[in-house]
């Protein structure tokens, strides 16, 4: 059943491309019947409505032999169903049949229409795939077909040198990531010659380390590998999910990627593909070691810092809304790393919704922009918020939607992202009280950057809020007449933006509006069996695991009453700095650029494109112009110089031929042709003709060897 | 059945028998050509087809390899046998058989060959001899992979080249003859080192059958034995270029050049391991493996469309198949011995070709190497010895050639609208040619190893047997493979910017009336991709179609090599 969910998408997809004419409307059907199935499942799944007993496996695990290379084990087709997967699988179908609707309208007018959809509908099914699949092989098999369906959205308008350039760049950042994730799909391989994780979750447990070496228990294991592999491949792991969700230092290919239409940076690069990162780093959970998990907070705290610092100096509505998603996908990977699991899933839930809301809002936003400079014949940037403010007046449907979805990225009590930062803080305080152990001072620095960022994100957001909706409309040099011009969007827009607003409420994921805890998907999911050799010395991982979160208990309220000032303070500061002291708007005009050397800094995202062009990017270059110069300055150099002294060994021999021996050769003649006149034996017998020959070669070759 | 009993020689000679057919039409005819090259190759495909389909795999199949009985449609005829006094006898066999290794590659060359044919539709030049060469050159290359006799195989090695040279030299581009007298020394060069090792294995080795004849000996069996011992009469020897015999170390005479006691030594080194060697370089030569490599991009910029695609698909093939026939096959120890330096060569060529593919202006010096890097990944694999190295560098060699035959394909498409192949002449080029951008873009990712094709499953097959070697079998280093794995961002590199340079962005070509001439892909050109791509797909999505036919090859070859390797290294300790 769960494989009909993943086949559906691409169904539709191909139905898409074949038939041309309004095949898309055949595709959101199946996309609907997809989500419905999905639902179902994840009803099956819920705990009390069916017993383990009654869950047959055939629904939650299927195996099927795919290839078997020699006398190996056989590489297989699977899927299981876990209750993330579950859940997943409803929030991709979810968000996917909503932005699905939205492009109708949205993309109606584009010549590549067709097109469009059937790379969404590819998307779905790649990205389903990496949900259900149940061995590594397998989801790195999705995992580069969601990278393949990123660089053809984000290149949709192939056009737009900046779009080619951006899905080009998306790719093969991205690619950097997937040498981490292959590698350790190679140590995993080596070790126990199966990608299966539910098998690699019983061996895993079984080897041992023992003397630096990591030693597999069971039937063919061979040689033991060296232990550092082990956290290798946790590191692998981790460099594939921060390829994918953006995470410091390879964030750089996603606030490119917003080149791509409006819909596709809500579905794909805000509420489900970045997220896969983080999905998978849950997914291969109990495989992290300790030392892997730790780095994965640190990673996942600098991140969240640098994307909302970086999300203050943007111009585009889109970009910083991109900045906004790597820095909550940081508190996801954060939170992963410190162990609260729970947390950074259902953090991934409650972002999928606001912040898909977020960038649908962003896409109305451009919609109506465009279709009133279209109406008034003016030419402006629709994406440009110095082109913006004042919008309320305009469009007041987007604007609370827009206003909703925001206050809960900010984090607003009540609201759904209140509950999901508060866990992942309250996750981080605990582990910071154990992981001091190892790292002193240090280990605070994780939820500092966490609870700045809290009081970040209200401040960009109530940035983006103020500049684009309130205030005066800044739109100048004749498009003012636009202005007038701008209409609220259609009907079919406006649905899956009131759905994504009121995912956004807190109520629908806990009762009482302060307490995580008490929200359905922190119980639901459950922190898996840890599964990686502990050395004898080292501190067991479970033990650890269990430590944070007994730590995190006495967090709870301290994070609560700490985020939520940090929110209303951030609120205030905003309105204050964005909107009261800044002319109502008025002074962030066309005209306006960052002049002082922070905000360049937050503009330009850390200047980490400037940093890589100059270090790995030139290396690359360097090495590129070293191999090419070697190949034919060199090498073929060579080639061409051994040819040529052949050449000049066969005049030299050709020389000694025509001088030495060819010379003998006709003094010989000379000297029988004078015998044969002497003896006057020209007698036109042919027997005399062959004698004399004959001595001449025998005169020949006994000169030539005497 | 006569047909099945001799369907290798008829792969082999119907093709030849075309190309006398062709020898005889008059010249005023000379259109017919490509139709009588066009029903040859047709029906080497269906021979092809037939022999594939009856071709017994899995579990119970003869495996081959090493065995003799492991091979299948085996034909043996004695081809000539001399005698030659004190020192024995001289014979050599019509010897042809297939086994999981090369089954799947005579079809790949039948294919291919059939689809070069078509790509040759419209040259016009000199019809009948171009034909002519070309069939030539089918017949040989399916001759390489059947032959069990090392004479035979190398008179078809050698003969390969001689429609080579002419095809390039002949047709090719404006600087063809440089690029073609470079081709046919530097291969020929390489030869040279082959047929050292050849003169060197048969001075060294016996056939016993034929030897139990002549020295009136009731069995096989017991001539080995007797060889052994030194009880055998040396006039009695019959000397073979038999592959199979030649694999058993009991038939190597004791004390000479090649045997495995008392073997010869040279500067302080078994002359055994310079042996395979020679043979690898003889073969690298073919493959190509840096740094013998330069040949490459030189013979097909110059080379026409269909001779492009015959070279890549095929003809490179040939040489990684041989290394897996002859000096893995022969000398396994050196297989052992020389893995680092294998799997390094393979690993450099995977890294320096795709940064020389990086540098490239010329779209087609770019795939061509792009060949170098991707037939890194063959060395790496096999030089792993693991089942699932082996099976990867083996899945390469197919998918590589369904890969490189259609992006040649590709290239030929613009050059044939324009003249012109240098990559900043064009821009945008999606827009006029849509089709062709989705055909190269496909293509593209296919080469690129993206998951769902051909070239995914080889690469990671490769990986995870390279990687799998250190603790398997102790032959490779770790960082060795580590290393390989950032080829996949290179060659994404070079793809991508490739794709972003001419095809998207806004359209440009340098010279204004080109313009006119880039209309998208013609029936014929569909005709000659849809195939390729949907092969690139089946194989990408179905591996064990193919992996299938050569599993039971492949264990029989790991096994074999592994363990004649290290007990022939042990008799060689000395060396070492």
């Amino acid at each position: 059943m769960a494989a009909g969910v993943l086949l559906l998408p691409l169904l539709g997809a191909l139905l898409v491309l074949l038939l041309r004419g309004r095949g898309h409307w055949l595709m959101i059907g199946f996309q609907a019947v997809a989500l419905l199935i999905s639902v179902y499942l994840f009803s099956r799944l819920w705990p009390g409505n069916s017993d383990a007993a009654t869950i047959s496996p055939a629904l939650t695990h299927a195996r099927w032999n795919w290839f078997t290379p020699g006398a190996g084990y056989p590489f297989t087709l699977g899927i299981w169903l876990t209750i993330p997967a579950a859940l997943l699988l409803v929030v991709v179908n979810g968000v996917a049949l909503l932005v699905q609707l939205f492009s109708v309208v949205y993309m109606w007018k584009d010549p590549g229409f067709n097109r469009y959809f059937s790379f969404l509908g590819f998307f779905v099914f790649a990205m389903l795939g990496i949900v259900l699949a149940d061995n590594l092989f397998l989801i790195f098999c999705f995992w580069e077909g969601v990278g393949l369906a990123s660089y053809l959205l984000i290149g949709f308008w192939f056009n737009k040198p900046q779009a080619a350039a951006a899905a080009k760049k998306a790719f093969l950042v991205n690619r950097v990531g997937d040498i981490g994730f292959l590698i350790a799909l190679l140590i995993f391989y080596a070790q126990f010659r199966t990608l299966d994780l539910a098998a690699l979750f019983q061996l895993m447990p079984a080897s041992y380390i023992q003397s630096g070496d990591w030693q597999a228990v069971w039937s063919g294991a061979a040689g033991a590998l060296p232990a550092i592999l082990l956290t290798v491949a946790g590191f692998g792991l981790l460099m594939g999910a921060i390829g994918k969700s953006a995470q410091f230092p390879l964030q750089i290919w996603l606030p490119d990627a917003m080149e791509g239409p409006t819909p596709v940076s809500a579905l794909l690069h805000a509420a489900t593909m970045v997220a896969a990162g983080v999905y998978l780093l849950s997914r291969v959970f109990p495989l992290l070691t300790p030392m892997v998990l730790d780095i994965t907070a640190f990673i996942g705290a600098t991140t969240a810092f640098m994307g909302a610092f970086a999300a203050f100096a943007q111009h585009d509505i889109k970009k910083v809304l991109a900045f906004s998603t790597i820095s909550q996908l940081g508190y996801m990977v954060m939170g992963m790393g410190a162990g609260a699991y729970d947390a950074a899933l259902f953090h991934l839930l409650t972002h999928a919704f606001f912040k898909a809301g977020l960038f649908l809002s962003a896409g109305a936003v451009i919609y109506a922009l465009h279709e009133a400079a279209h109406r008034r014949h003016t030419h402006f940037d629709a994406q440009d918020m110095r082109n913006m403010g004042g919008l309320r007046r305009k469009l007041p449907f987007t604007f609370v939607i827009y206003l909703l979805c925001m206050l809960a990225l900010a984090g607003l009590p009540f609201l759904s992202g209140f509950l999901s930062k508060d866990a992942i803080l309250t996750g981080t305080m605990g582990w910071a009280s154990v992981a001091r152990k190892q790292w002193g001072i240090l280990a605070w620095l994780v939820p500092l950057a966490g609870f700045t960022t809290a009081l970040l994100t209200p401040i960009y957001m109530g940035r983006q809020l103020f500049l684009v909706f309130f205030g005066y409309n800044r739109l100048s040099d004749g498009n003012e007449v636009s202005y007038g011009a701008i209409r609220e969007v259609p009907m079919l827009m406006r649905f899956p933006l009131l759905v994504l607003a009121l995912l956004s409420l807190g109520i629908w994921f806990s009762f009482d509006a302060f307490d995580f805890q008490g929200a359905w998907p922190m119980r639901l999911l459950q922190l898996p069996q840890v599964a990686v050799p502990g050395s004898l010395t080292e501190y067991q991982a479970a033990n650890r695991l269990f430590d944070i979160r007994e730590a995190a208990f006495r967090y709870h309220t301290f994070t609560g009453v700490v985020s939520a000032i940090l929110v209303l303070m951030g609120l205030l500061l905003a309105y204050l700095i964005y909107h009261l002291f800044n002319g109502r708007g008025s002074f962030y005009n066309n005209k306006f650029v960052f002049r002082s050397r922070i905000t360049r800094l937050s503009y330009s995202n850390w200047h980490l494109d400037a940093i890589y062009r100059r270090t790995v990017i030139a290396f690359g270059l360097g090495l590129m112009h070293f191999a090419n110069w070697l190949d034919r300055k060199v090498i073929d150099r060579l080639v061409d110089l051994l040819g040529m002294s052949g050449v000049v060994f066969g005049h030299v021999v050709y020389w000694f031929d025509r001088t030495f021996i060819d010379g003998a050769v006709q003094v010989s003649v000379w000297v029988a042709g004078q015998a044969g006149h002497f003896s006057r034996s020209m007698s036109g017998r042919v027997q005399q003709y062959l004698l004399i020959m004959l001595a001449c070669m025998m005169a020949i070759i006994l000169w030539m060897f005497f | 059945m006569e047909l099945t009993e001799h369907l290798l020689s008829l792969l082999i000679f119907v093709p030849l028998l075309a190309a006398l057919v062709l020898l005889l039409i008059p010249a005023r005819l000379s259109g017919a050509g490509r139709w009588v090259a066009l029903a040859a190759t047709a029906l080497q495909v269906l021979l092809a087809v037939a022999l594939w389909s009856g071709f017994r795999s899995g579990a119970g199949a003869p495996a081959g390899v090493f065995s003799p009985q492991g091979y299948q449609f085996v034909e043996k005829l004695d081809w000539f046998s001399l005698p030659l006094g004190e020192i024995g006898y001289l014979s050599a066999d019509y010897f042809l058989g297939v086994d999981g290794l090369s089954v799947g590659l005579v079809l790949l060359a039948a294919i291919v060959m059939f689809i070069g044919v078509i790509s040759s539709w419209n040259i016009h030049q000199h019809q009948k001899g171009y034909f002519l060469l070309y069939l030539l050159l089918s017949s040989t290359v399916v001759g390489c992979f059947v032959a069990l006799d090392l004479l035979l195989f190398y008179l078809f090695f050698e003969f390969m080249l001689l429609p080579m040279y002419f095809l390039i030299g002949m047709w090719g581009g404006p600087r063809r003859a440089y690029a073609s007298i470079k081709f046919f020394l530097y291969t020929l060069a390489g030869s040279l080192f082959i047929l050292i090792a050849i003169v060197g294995l048969y001075i060294s080795g016996i056939d016993p059958v034929a030897t139990a004849l002549h020295a009136g000996v009731e069995e096989a069996g017991r001539v080995q034995v007797m060889l052994q011992e030194g009880a055998l009469n040396t006039r009695d020897m019959v000397h073979t270029f038999n592959m199979l015999h030649l694999m058993d170390g009991g038939n190597l005479i004791p004390g000479s050049l090649l045997s495995l006691k008392g073997g010869g030594e040279l500067w302080g080194h078994s002359i055994r391991l310079l042996a395979f060697l020679a043979l690898m370089l003889g073969f690298a030569v073919k493959l190509p493996a840096v740094p013998v490599h330069t040949w490459l991009p030189d013979a097909h910029v110059e080379a026409p469309t269909p001779v492009s695609v015959v070279l890549a698909a095929i003809l490179l093939k040939i040489g990684g198949y041989a290394i897996l026939r002859i000096p893995y096959s022969l000398f396994p120890e050196g297989a052992i011995y020389y893995a680092p330096l294998v799997a390094g060569v393979g690993v450099l060529s995977i890294l320096y070709g795709a940064f020389n593919a990086l540098a490239q202006s010329d779209l087609k010096k770019m795939i061509a190497y792009s060949s170098v890097s991707h037939m890194g990944y063959v060395l790496l694999g096999l030089a792993a010895l693991t089942v699932e190295g082996v099976s990867g560098a083996l899945y390469q060699m197919f998918s590589h050639g369904l890969v490189s035959a259609a992006l040649f394909l590709l290239v030929g498409v613009l050059y044939d609208r324009t003249h012109n192949r240098i990559i900043d002449n064009y821009g945008g080029l999606a827009r006029r040619m849509p089709v062709f951008t989705v055909a190269v873009t496909i293509t593209f990712f296919a080469s690129l190893g993206l998951p769902g094709f051909s070239g995914f499953i080889a690469e990671a097959l490769v990986f995870l047997g390279a990687f799998r070697s250190p603790s398997a079998n102790g032959l490779l280093p770790y960082w060795m493979v580590i290393l390989a794995t950032l080829g996949l961002v290179i060659t994404a590199a070079y793809y991508l910017w490739t794709l972003q340079r001419m095809f998207f962005g806004q359209f440009f070509v340098r010279e204004l009336h080109w313009e006119g001439s880039l209309t998208d892909l013609t029936p014929r050109e569909y005709f000659l991709l849809i195939p390729l791509i949907a092969g690139m797909l089946v194989m990408g999505l179905f591996p064990n179609l193919l992996l299938d036919s050569f599993t039971p090859a492949v264990d029989a070859f790991v096994q074999g090599v592994l363990e004649r390797g290290r007990s022939n290294l042990v008799l060689l300790t000395r060396f070492l």
